[in-house]
């Protein structure tokens, strides 16, 4: 018996109720355990391919399934706690008066019992850093740190794919890099959307490129990255003076 | 971008509330109970029983000392009355024994918003939200008052952007031709509102909100026998007043 993909989308179309194609027959698998980044120009689809992997969207035609489990309203429950999805801006995340409570909100959700709760809330603060702030209010911490904490927030739900949407965006460079790092420590699936080229090839094994709501693009991350006409052809750019050779690794 | 830039200077609510002193250190609830209290016995008391209306205004006068609430930040928090204040100004000229209860409308209302003054500036919000759950207030109710806290320091943020980006294209606010940058300014923010609040339905669902509010599960509050102490004292101190000297 093998292990179910972690993500599969299987020809997957969406078109806003305006009538705008997001995806238009997207196909992706994703293994276990994997990292991939993907890229595209603004209004290729990303975020709505993003909020497809937790059935936020369904698709119109086609199928999404997680660790083997179709998306469907029956398993919506278990497919978020599967996908965790760290938004964008961490204000959009971070609803509660304090960052212990909104950690706890997820892990409230799944309906675990108190102790287990303040367990979980426990772990996922240590875990990215930010125990020392449980008690203070999400609007007192610098964008660094909430980030830390939405990011918490998911982990504390102990999900087995991570989607990121635009993860270093906003951030300085010292807590990009933190972030950073903070991400490469992580075991769970990584699935990254981002403009931030460099970022992607850092983290991800693997990037998909993503234009017009399919795939257009998949491959290893440094392959992809190389191919100058295909970064030109999606609106891609590296930053100027950016070396592939200079990456550790 | 991260707030917590006090405008106008001088110390804000966050900042007393995070404060320390034998008040601040009281269980939310004991406060709540207290000084809510406080009003409504000062409400129920009759025009001209000026002893017992002393004896409440000096109550959370003190209670405002022991805290060391800051005088011209306390003076601040108190502007809220004077409308009031002003309407009882006339009652002198509407009615006979106007004078007295005028008086009496004034010592209440400022005993009254004072004691919410020593309520509000000595348990931080989150607290104070605690507090109001373990009494049991309806919890639709606590979360609308927790979003309007939490995201009005971020929508506050989104409007000193809006406002710096309006001056820095030359607005002056000087013409009345002018007034129309702040009418779609206003519908800007508003709109950002509305946005904002449906990105944040959707990371609300995403964590598996379904509709009900699980309830918070920060540290569980515990009543010491100072609470209780204080609790009873100013029960005490309240009943003798209304009951004794008006």
């Amino acid at each position: 018996m093998t292990t179910p993909p972690a993500v599969a989308l299987r020809d997957v179309h969406f078109s806003y109720p305006d009538g705008h194609v997001a995806l238009d027959g997207l196909s992706l698998t994703i293994a276990p355990g994997e990292r991939v980044a993907v890229l595209g120009p603004n209004g290729a689809g990303k975020s709505t391919l993003c909020l497809h992997l937790n059935g936020i969207l369904r698709p119109q035609s086609g199928s999404v399934a997680v660790g083997g489990l179709a998306v469907e309203a029956a398993n919506l429950a278990e497919v978020r706690r599967r996908v965790g999805v760290v938004f964008q801006d961490p204000d959009d995340m971070l609803f509660m008066p304090t960052v212990a409570d909104d950690v706890a909100f997820g892990p409230a959700n799944l309906g675990l019992p108190r102790d287990e709760i303040a367990a979980a809330v426990a772990r996922a603060l240590d875990r990215v850093g930010m125990a020392a702030v449980a008690d203070r209010p999400p609007h007192h911490l610098s964008f660094g740190q909430r980030k830390r904490v939405a990011t918490a927030a998911v982990l504390a739900m102990d999900p087995d794919v991570l989607v990121l949407d635009e993860p270093s965006s906003n951030l300085d460079p010292r807590a990009r890099r933190e972030f950073g790092e903070l991400l490469a420590t992580l075991d769970q699936t990584l699935v990254m959307v981002t403009h931030d080229l460099p970022y992607a090839a850092e983290l991800c094994a693997r990037a998909v490129v993503v234009d017009a709501g399919r795939v257009v693009a998949d491959g290893p991350v440094r392959d992809v990255l190389a191919d100058a006409a295909l970064l030109a052809a999606h609106a891609l750019e590296l930053p100027a003076g950016f070396s592939l050779e200079r990456l550790r690794g | 971008m991260s707030g917590g830039h006090g405008v106008g200077g001088g110390a804000d609510i966050e900042t007393v509330a995070a404060g320390d002193s034998p008040v601040h250190r009281l269980d939310p609830r004991v406060k709540i109970v207290g000084l809510v209290g406080l009003a409504v016995v000062a409400a129920s008391t009759p025009t001209g029983a000026w002893a017992a209306l002393a004896a409440y205004l000096a109550l959370a006068a003190g209670l405002a000392a022991v805290a060391r609430l800051p005088l011209r930040y306390t003076a601040r928090r108190m502007v809220v009355e004077v409308p009031f204040l002003i309407a009882a100004a006339l009652l002198p000229f509407l009615a006979p024994d106007g004078a007295a209860r005028a008086a009496t409308v004034a010592l209440k209302l400022t005993a009254s918003v004072l004691a919410m003054v020593v309520l509000s500036s000595t348990t931080p919000f989150p607290r104070l939200l605690r507090g109001f759950q373990a009494l049991r207030a309806p919890a639709v109710l606590l979360l609308i008052v927790s979003f309007m806290w939490r995201y009005l320091h971020v929508l506050g943020d989104e409007l000193a952007r809006l406002r710096t980006a309006r001056d820095a294209r030359g607005y002056r606010g000087r013409w009345l031709w002018q007034a129309g940058a702040t009418g779609s300014l206003m519908a800007t923010l508003f709109v950002r509102a509305l946005e904002r609040g449906e990105r944040v339905y959707l990371a609300m669902t995403s964590r598996g909100f379904t509709g009900a509010v699980p309830t918070t599960v920060g540290a569980a509050l515990s009543l010491r026998r100072t609470d209780v102490a204080f609790g009873v004292a100013l029960g005490a101190a309240l009943l003798s007043a209304r009951l004794l000297l008006a």
